[in-house]
C-alpha cells in the first residue's frame, strides 16, 4: 500500500483543516477518529472559532472575553468557577456558535416556480396569502365572464409535496361585484376569510380534504362540501386588517373608521370592540391564536391571558379572548412588529431608530449649487425578556450587572439587538417560534431562538426564583448566553446567507416552511428554500394559465 | 550549482539559489561551508524529489514565508494560482508525498500549497464523501458516534 492520507504527520492534517470554513471542517471531523481528535483539542478549535466563526470584530472581542475571563461567574442557580470550565470553554463556544450560526445547514433553492403570468401580473389576479406553516399558498382571481357580478377562482397550492402542485381550485359566484383586497387562512386552514373593497368580508369554511392526490381537484362551486359560507358582512370602512381563528370561531378585522377593531364570533355573529388609544394600529393574531397583537410603529400590544394555564382550559376561542379583553390582560411592547415567542414573556420586533440625513449625490442629478441629502432610516431586530415579576432595585443593581437598562423600556429585562439594519426587511417567524428569519438586499439572516436559547437568558435573570440544579454543559452555556446578553451594543451572533435573487428581486411575501426551509413570493416567481446540508438539484417549474404547475 | 541525492539514489544538479527554497537544504549547506559538496536527502525518492526540485525552480524568485503566528493568521483562503494547481495535478499518493517531503525539506509554501489542494478536495463534502475519497476507515467509538450525533444537533439546530 503506498502513502495515504494516514502518512501526513498530525502537525499537517491540522494544518489542511486550519483553512477549512466551519461546514467543511464539522464534516472534516466526523471523519474518522484521528480527525476527530485533532479538531477537537483546545488551541486548534479556539483558532476556528477566531478565525471562522467569528464575523465581526465584536465577535472576536467577545470570545476574548470568554477565554481570559477567570472570574467566578455565576451561572444559573450555581455559583461556577470559572477555573472548572477551563480547557473546556472552546469546545461548548464551538457548539454554542454551531448553532446560532446555523454551521451544518445550507438555504438552497429547491423549487422555483415560474408565475409571471398568473400572479402578480395576471389581469384577474386579485390577493394571496401563505398558510402559517407556508405549506399552502392561496391566490385569488376575478372570473370575468360571468358579469355584472363576477365569480371568483381560489387555487390552493400544496409547496410541500413532492413536486409542489394544484391541489384544489375553486369556482364560486359572490354577491359582490368589488375587488377582493385581502385574502387569509386561519392556522389549521379550515376557514378563508376574504376582504372586499370596500369593507365587505366574507368567511368560508374549507374542508380541503387531503392535500397530497395525484389529481387536482376539478373546479368546484362554492356550495359544494368543499366550501361553506359561514360569515358576511359590510362594514362601514375600509378593512387593514383581517385573521381568522383556527375552528372558524373568530374574525380579527381593523377597519379605517374611528375605534375600527374588532372581533367577532363567527357562530353568534357578536362583536366586540378591542380598547386602544392609537388610531394607527393594526390586528392580528399570533402565537397559535394565542394572543391578539395591535401593532404600530414602535409600538406592539400584545393582548394574552396571564394565566398560563388559561389557553388550555379555554372553552372555546372566543370565551378565552372576552375573558382578555374584559380584564384588559394586555402587555405593552415597544417594538414594531412585535412577535410574543413560544416562551411566554420574550417578544422579537424592530426598533425604528432616529433617521441619519446623510449627504449625497443622487445619479441623474446635477448637484451643482444645490445640496442633495440621503434619509437613511436605521432599525434594529430586538430581542426582550419582560418576565411578570416585580424587580428589585438592588437585587438588579448587584446581581446583573453589565445588563444596560434603558429608561424607555419599562419592564424589559433583557433586550438584545439581534441585528442591525437599515432600508427595506421583511422579518418572519417560524410557526414553532424557534426561528426568527430578518430578509434585506441580497442576504437573509436566521436566528435560533429555541428553548436552550430563551431558558438561558431566564435562567440567568432569574436565578434567584429557580433551585433546579444545572448540567455543566447547561451551566457553560448559560455562561457563554451571560457573556453575551451583556454587550447590548453588538448584535446577537446569527447564521447570515446570500440569496442572490434577493439581490434583483422585491420580495412580496416570505414565511417559513414549517422549520425545514422558507418560501418567497416575489413578483414573477415563488421560489421555496430548502435547509439543509447539501445541495439538492434545483428543480424549475412553471404556473400555466390554468392555474396547473408543470415541471420545466 | 548544488548535488542533491534522493534515496533511491539519483543525483540531482541544481542552482544554489533553487534548492535554497528548503530551509532544510540551505542550512546543510551552511553548516558544511562548502555549496559543491553531495547533499542526500534520505526521506524523498527521486521521482517525488524531481517534482519538488519543478516547484522550487518555478518559485525561485518568491519570497521565503516566514514562520506566523497561529493566533495572527486569518488566512481563510484556500486559493492557489493557476501554474500551482496544475502542479498539483497528480495522482494522491504523489499529492502525500510531495506533502510529506515539503514538510522534511522545510518548504512552507510548497506545503502550504499542498495542504490547501487536500483541503479543496475536503470541501464541500460530507464526511462519507470524505472516506470514500482517501480511502478512510470510519473507526468511531460509541461514545465518539454520540459526540457526533450531538453536535449535528447543535449545528443544524435541532
Amino acid at each position: 500500500m503506498g502513502i495515504t492520507i494516514d502518512h501526513l504527520p498530525d502537525e499537517t492534517l491540522v494544518a489542511v483543516f486550519s483553512v477549512l470554513e466551519p461546514h467543511s471542517f464539522l464534516n472534516a471531523s466526523h471523519v474518522c477518529s484521528r480527525w476527530l481528535r485533532l479538531n477537537r483539542v483546545d488551541s486548534i478549535l479556539a483558532r476556528h472559532i477566531r478565525n471562522y466563526l467569528c464575523e465581526t470584530d465584536e465577535e472576536w472581542n467577545y470570545v476574548d472575553i470568554i477565554s481570559k475571563d477567570n472570574e467566578s461567574v455565576s451561572t444559573g442557580s450555581v455559583a461556577c468557577p470559572k477555573s472548572d470550565l477551563q480547557g473546556k470553554w472552546p469546545y461548548y463556544l464551538y457548539l454554542y456558535m454551531l448553532r446560532r450560526k446555523f454551521v451544518g445547514l445550507g438555504i438552497h433553492p429547491r423549487y422555483k416556480i415560474m408565475c409571471r403570468d398568473m400572479t402578480r401580473a395576471h389581469p384577474h389576479f386579485e390577493c394571496s396569502t401563505f398558510s402559517a406553516d407556508g405549506t399552502l399558498y392561496v391566490a385569488v382571481y376575478r372570473d370575468e365572464r360571468t358579469l355584472p357580478n363576477p365569480s371568483r377562482i381560489i387555487r390552493v397550492y400544496n409547496l410541500a409535496a413532492r413536486f409542489p402542485k394544484l391541489s384544489h381550485s375553486f369556482l364560486f359566484t359572490t354577491d359582490t361585484d368589488r375587488a377582493a383586497t385581502d385574502v387569509v387562512l386561519s392556522r389549521d386552514v379550515h376557514s378563508l376569510a376574504l376582504a372586499f373593497n370596500i369593507g365587505y368580508v366574507v368567511v368560508y369554511k374549507l374542508r380541503l380534504g387531503p392535500l397530497d392526490s395525484e389529481t387536482s381537484t376539478p373546479l368546484e362551486y362554492m356550495a359544494s362540501p368543499i366550501c361553506e359560507q359561514v360569515y358576511s358582512k359590510q362594514f362601514p370602512s375600509s378593512i387593514h386588517s383581517l385573521a381568522v381563528s383556527s375552528g372558524t370561531e373568530m374574525l380579527v378585522l381593523g377597519c379605517r373608521r374611528l375605534g375600527g377593531l374588532t372581533i367577532i364570533n363567527l357562530s353568534s355573529g357578536v362583536e366586540l370592540d378591542v380598547p386602544h388609544y392609537r388610531l394607527d394600529l393594526e390586528i392580528g393574531l399570533q402565537a397559535r391564536d394565542e394572543a391578539l397583537c395591535l401593532r404600530g410603529w414602535n409600538e406592539t400590544i400584545v393582548m394574552r391571558s396571564f394565566d398560563e394555564e388559561a389557553w388550555e382550559e379555554k372553552e372555546n376561542i372566543w370565551s378565552y379572548f372576552e375573558e382578555v379583553l374584559s380584564n384588559m390582560e394586555s402587555t405593552c411592547v415597544q417594538l414594531q412588529d412585535a412577535i410574543s415567542l413560544a416562551r411566554r414573556n420574550f417578544f422579537v420586533g424592530m426598533n425604528n431608530l432616529a433617521a441619519d440625513i446623510l449627504p449625497g449625490v443622487a445619479h441623474g442629478i446635477d448637484n451643482v449649487g444645490g445640496s442633495h441629502y440621503v434619509i437613511n432610516e436605521r432599525r434594529q431586530v430586538r430581542l426582550y425578556y419582560m418576565p411578570d415579576y416585580e424587580e428589585d432595585e438592588d437585587d438588579v443593581s448587584s446581581n446583573h450587572d453589565g445588563l444596560i437598562h434603558d429608561p424607555d423600556e419599562e419592564g424589559v429585562r433583557v433586550s438584545k439587538i439581534l441585528a442591525e439594519c437599515s432600508g427595506a426587511y421583511r422579518m418572519a417567524l417560524s410557526d414553532d417560534a424557534s426561528r426568527l428569519l430578518v430578509a434585506q438586499v441580497g442576504n437573509l439572516r436566521l436566528f435560533s431562538l429555541g428553548s436552550d436559547f430563551l431558558d438561558g437568558i431566564a435562567s440567568y435573570c432569574d436565578k434567584r426564583e429557580q433551585g433546579e440544579d444545572l448540567s455543566a454543559m447547561t451551566q457553560c452555556m448559560n455562561l457563554i448566553i451571560e457573556k453575551e446578553l451583556k454587550d447590548r451594543r453588538a448584535p446577537m451572533m446569527s447564521g447570515q446567507f446570500i440569496l442572490a435573487d434577493l439581490l434583483y428581486k422585491p420580495v412580496i411575501k416570505i414565511c417559513f416552511m414549517k422549520s425545514s426551509g422558507i418560501v418567497v413570493e416575489y413578483a414573477d416567481e415563488i421560489v421555496v428554500y430548502e435547509f439543509s446540508r447539501s445541495r439538492m438539484p434545483c428543480i424549475h417549474m412553471r404556473m400555466d394559465l390554468i392555474g396547473e404547475i408543470d415541471e420545466i | 550549482m548544488v548535488k542533491l541525492t534522493s534515496s533511491d539514489g539519483e543525483s540531482f544538479d541544481v542552482e544554489k539559489e533553487v534548492a535554497e527554497r528548503s530551509v532544510l537544504i540551505k542550512n546543510m549547506i551552511e553548516d558544511v561551508g562548502d555549496a559543491s559538496t553531495e547533499i542526500p536527502i534520505p526521506n524523498v525518492t527521486a521521482n517525488v524529489l524531481k517534482k519538488v526540485l519543478e516547484w522550487c525552480e518555478h518559485h525561485k524568485g518568491d519570497p521565503i514565508l516566514a514562520n506566523e503566528d497561529d493566533t495572527d493568521a486569518r488566512k481563510k483562503s484556500t486559493d492557489i494560482d493557476e501554474w500551482d494547481q496544475k502542479f498539483m495535478q497528480v495522482d494522491q499518493e504523489m499529492l502525500f508525498e510531495i506533502i510529506l517531503a515539503a514538510n522534511y525539506l522545510d518548504i512552507k509554501a510548497l506545503l502550504e500549497v499542498g495542504c490547501k489542494t487536500v483541503a479543496n478536495m475536503i470541501k464541500g463534502k460530507t464526511p462519507e464523501e470524505i472516506r470514500r475519497t482517501f480511502n478512510i476507515q470510519n473507526d468511531f467509538t460509541p461514545e465518539e458516534e454520540a459526540q457526533i450525533r450531538r453536535e449535528n444537533e447543535w449545528a443544524e439546530d435541532r
